[in-house]
């Protein structure tokens, strides 16, 4: 679980980059498009954050990189998900799912109590 | 995805470039995001801009990617230099296993010399370096005046105390021995008598309670409280923390216990070691008669009994406190009523001072520097030798795996690399051997408890710490040792000429480098004989001294101690006493003959002075002090000696009657040269005049090196020159075991509340005395074995070494008709050269090292011949077997063999 609201944060961004990579290999702003694209505007992120978390990612060896050439013939530095990435993300959303039941099931309880 | 052109791999060969890439990466981006906005209509200036603001901070991310990349940069580093050392353990690990024999021996030899070295450092760090369990020892100076090295008095301690500023608190204490009673267990000990900021300066802390205050020095007799040593508490109480509060009886006063002293703490004196202390203003509660029994002992001015002790901040000059100290002490002096120093007189005594570190072990401290030199030589000699040792056994290994490390060179290994994994290898040994080594202190230190230091420092009562500082030194000793020898085959594998150790196996290699192993084993061969030759030099020693002629009877006798004067005997009572012990004890079997006296001989007697013009009435005599020892009746008899003129005392040469005296034969020739000694009157100190009606045979009555001059009173009627508060009663008998129990029956039957110690047999003496002859036989005796086994261990690497180096040799010589003799000569001749040269020169530096133990030794000189020629001989014949084994297979090389391997 995470301990604090940056932890929270940060879990949440590296969570969604695992995700994003289960597809297929991508380069960084790739992997920004596909996050802004599914969340809308609801997720306020500055794109260039996805950087350092990207490199930390590689450093915990959850994702590799590779330089390579991008669909518009330009040198781009592509990530993909690493065996240990996968298992990560798979532990990452099994927690997720025990936390948001858990979390619906106080919500309703609370909700109950209002009415 | 398609792949990147080939040919941008190849600016990878000249390193990725971090900034380059970062840079590359978040452009990439923009430059995208900016492609996409144009798409959707956005006009090209905006859409600049608005990437720009969509990415966020730049230059921020920039630096938290630089950050990143770095610490990525050096964990990659690290890992890199792990992997090396886990391949070069291995690697050192499976050539270990290969061929364990030399390793082992490395490993034993090394731990053998670094346990020892270990012990005897702590035993150096408990008597030298750090003798005194208190806090920072360095700040404390021990304060004494003029050459006597007196104390001070009391009223003068507190002058100094109250009227100084420039140090950290003056205070003092005396020790004095005593009888300690709690319930049934009654025992001698030495008590401190101490001020009460004693503790506070010297920065002792209480491991149970607390200790004693300035609020103990307060109105005579008004705080009998007592500290307990930690070894009385664990000994006596069983380490109890309810102890406090409890009642002990010390000289039958009872005092309270307030708490224990931390761990090692035992005073201040090494040889005195003090186990409980009390108030210096209990000193009336614990002094039954004698000096310190006097109503003004802490008034007077003229009785400097207290060892004074100051603590002097390191941000304070030594100097300018002992100029404050000096005034003061020189003021109060002045001051004094009658006194007849007048200020800046010369004769008035000056105040001096020592370290307290150098203070605590004072009176031995020469003797004890001595030998305590001699050990560190003896265990730098070992360590020397095993590193010799250890250095040619991995020389010749590294030279037998000179192929090994060839290859490796042919594959691509640096020089560096090769050098580094032999480095590895003799550390793996050298930190195994340090381990050994540790261990093996431990076990060394409970064995050397049986032994005492020259000045009767007991090594049981120092309680030898393995702390961490005698681990760090362990530790680097054992680095150092695999440094050293890890170096010289690191240097000879990394210069392997490869190609032709490849060529030929590595038996070309130049002789020059065998040179070196000869030379490492007439070092070892060397050092050897400097251990045997002092070895000897010793057990020589040992030996005249238990065969000397002591001039008494010792076989079947023994002396238990019992303090009257503690237990308030003083007059009559005191002769009723002595009288019924020696008659009880005289009626139980198998006791022969029995009498008290104030010293046994080989103790030491006391010295005062003696003179054989009478002074006048109510002054001192002047005169050379004179060895005194006082006796009651019967005590010639027991021991065996000779009346030669006169007569032997009489109970009836009691206190009544006139003082009569004995003399030894020496002592009368020197007090009254050329005059019979028989009539003569002398003077000890004052008073009565004593008429010699006896003299005696002349005996080792104090010491085993010669026949000590020696005057005999009577104890009865000297009961005031000291000697009842550690009064001897002796038996002489069949058997010096059943001797004790029976003084002790004795005693008790006579008076139960009177503890009897120091029961020892004159055997017991006679070892006690010849102690340092004893520990320094055996540990030379055990340095000398070892040494001469790795020398053996050397000389026979050395010789198979050259047998198999010279195989191919050998073999043509063979088979071009040398005879065996030759061939075994051809060997023997490399190995005997270097057993020459090495006895030739350890015998000079025998000579040379073994003046320092001189006044170790006992009845020769350390020139000795006998000693040279047994060392040298043992060392030659072992030589002569260790290079005889690898020589006769040298006999054996087939030269058909050789031949037909070289074909």
């Amino acid at each position: 679980m995470p301990r604090n609201i940056i932890d929270a944060v940060q879990g949440t961004l590296d969570f969604l980059i695992l995700k994003t990579l289960t597809w297929q290999p991508m380069h960084g702003y790739g992997i920004a498009r596909w996050i802004l694209e599914r969340s809308g505007d609801e997720l306020q992120i500055e794109e260039g954050t996805l950087y350092p978390a990207l490199h930390r990612l590689e450093d915990k060896r959850l994702i590799e990189a590779e330089w390579g050439v991008s669909e518009n013939n330009r040198r781009a530095k592509f990530y993909r998900l690493t065996i240990a990435g996968r298992r990560d993300l798979r532990e990452r959303e099994a927690n997720w799912e025990r936390y948001s039941a858990a979390l619906a099931r106080v919500l309703e309880t609370v909700r109950g109590r209002e009415t | 995805v398609s792949e990147a052109p080939a040919w941008r791999r190849y600016l990878r060969l000249w390193g990725s470039d971090p900034q380059a890439e970062i840079d590359e990466e978040l452009s990439f981006h923009l430059a995208m995001k900016e492609h996409e906005l144009k798409e959707q209509g956005v006009p090209a200036e905006q859409a600049a801009a608005e990437a720009k603001r969509t990415f966020g901070d730049r230059v921020r991310i920039e630096t938290e990617l630089r950050r990143l990349g770095r610490k990525r940069q050096r964990r990659v580093r690290r890992a890199g230099v792990l992997d090396e050392l886990r391949t070069d353990l291995l690697h050192a690990w499976r050539s270990f296993r290969r061929r364990p024999t030399v390793p082992l021996v490395v490993v034993v030899t090394l731990g053998l010399s670094i346990g020892a070295g270990t012990a005897v450092f702590s035993l150096f760090d408990a008597v030298m370096l750090n003798p005194l369990a208190v806090h920072r020892a360095g700040e404390l100076v021990a304060l004494h005046e003029g050459d006597a090295r007196l104390g001070l008095s009391y009223p003068m301690l507190v002058q100094l105390r109250e009227r100084t500023r420039e140090n950290g608190g003056v205070a003092g204490s005396h020790s004095l021995s005593t009888a300690l009673r709690t319930g049934d267990h009654a025992e001698q000990l030495q008590a401190g008598l101490v001020t009460g900021n004693w503790f506070s300066v010297l920065g002792v802390r209480p491991q149970v309670g607390r200790l004693l205050q300035p609020a103990d020095e307060t109105a005579p007799g008004t705080t009998p409280h007592a500290v307990l040593s930690e070894a009385l508490w664990r000994r006596v109480f069983g380490s109890d923390a309810a102890v406090v509060g409890r009642t002990v009886w010390i000289n039958e006063a009872a005092f309270t216990v307030v708490g224990v002293a931390s761990a090692r703490f035992r005073g201040t004196s090494l040889a005195q070691p003090v186990d409980v202390w009390v108030p210096l203003t209990m000193v009336g509660s614990i002094a039954r008669s004698g000096l310190f029994a006097a109503p003004n002992v802490l008034s007077t001015w003229h009785f400097s009994y207290l060892d004074p002790v100051v603590r002097i901040p390191l941000d304070v000059p030594v100097r300018r406190a002992m100029t404050e100290l000096s005034a003061v002490h020189a003021a109060a002096l002045a001051a004094i009523p009658e006194s007849s120093h007048e200020p800046g007189d010369a004769s008035a005594p000056a105040l001096e001072w020592t370290s307290l570190k150098e203070a605590a072990a004072w009176r031995s401290r020469d003797d004890l520097l001595r030998f305590l030199h001699m050990l560190a030589a003896v265990v730098a000699l070992s360590l020397g030798i095993a590193c010799v040792n250890v250095a040619n056994l991995m020389l010749m290994r590294s030279r037998e795996r000179l192929r090994e490390i060839a290859v490796r060179a042919a594959l691509g290994a640096r020089r560096l690399r090769v050098a580094r994994q032999l480095l590895v290898e003799s550390t793996v040994l050298g930190m195994l051997a340090g381990f050994m080594g540790a261990l093996l202190a431990v076990v060394a230190i409970r064995l050397v408890g049986a032994f005492s230091l020259p000045g009767g420092i007991a090594l049981s009562e120092l309680s030898l710490p393995l702390d961490l500082r005698v681990l760090v030194f362990t530790a680097t000793a054992s680095l150092l040792c695999a440094f050293a020898f890890g170096l010289a085959p690191a240097v000879v594998g990394s210069r392997a000429d490869v190609m032709g150790a490849l060529r030929a196996g590595g038996e070309r290699q130049g002789s020059g480098r065998l040179r070196g192993g000869s030379v490492l084993v007439a070092a070892q061969v060397a050092m050897s004989l400097v251990l045997l030759v002092a070895a000897s030099l010793f057990v020589r020693s040992l030996q005249e001294a238990l065969s000397v002629d002591l001039g008494f009877r010792s076989a079947g006798v023994a002396a238990v101690s019992v303090g009257l004067r503690q237990h308030g005997y003083g007059g009559e009572d005191a002769d009723a006493f002595i009288r019924s012990v020696l008659e009880d004890a005289a009626r139980r079997p198998g006791v022969q003959h029995v009498a008290a006296a104030s010293a046994v001989p080989l103790e030491g007697v006391n010295a005062l002075p003696v003179s054989t013009s009478l002074p006048a009435a109510g002054e001192f005599a002047r005169g050379p002090r004179r060895g005194l020892l006082q006796a009651t009746p019967g005590f010639l008899d027991l021991y065996g000696v000779r009346v030669l003129r006169g007569r032997d005392f009489s109970w009836s040469d009691d206190d009544n009657a006139p003082r009569v005296a004995l003399v030894t034969e020496q002592m009368a020739r020197e007090l009254w040269p050329g005059q019979e000694a028989l009539g003569q009157q002398f003077v000890v100190m004052f008073g009565e005049p004593f008429t010699v009606v006896g003299v005696v045979a002349d005996a080792h009555y104090t010491r085993l090196t010669d026949r000590q001059p020696l005057i005999i009173l009577p104890l009865l009627q000297t009961k005031n020159m000291g000697g009842m508060d550690r009064l001897r009663i002796v038996a002489a008998g069949s058997e010096a075991a059943s001797m004790v129990a029976a003084l002790r029956a004795a005693v008790r039957a006579t008076d139960g509340r009177l503890p009897t110690f120091g029961e020892r047999s004159v055997q017991q003496h006679v070892e006690a005395v010849t102690m340092p002859q004893r520990f320094g036989s055996i540990l030379l005796g055990a340095f000398g074995v070892v040494a001469l086994l790795i020398a053996a261990v050397g000389i026979y690497a050395v010789a198979s070494y050259d047998v198999a180096r010279r195989h191919r040799e050998l073999g043509i010589r063979a088979a071009l008709g040398a005879g065996r003799r030759a061939l075994v000569q051809k060997v023997l001749g490399r190995a005997w050269l270097a057993v020459a040269a090495g006895v030739a020169v350890g015998a000079v530096l025998a000579a040379w090292a073994t003046r320092g133990v001189q006044g170790l030794l006992f009845g020769i000189t350390p020139g000795e011949p006998v000693s040279y020629v047994a060392a040298a001989t043992l060392l030659v014949a072992v030589a002569a077997v260790a290079s005889w084994l690898p020589a006769r297979r040298a006999a054996t090389v087939d030269p058909a063999q050789v031949i037909r391997d070289d074909g």
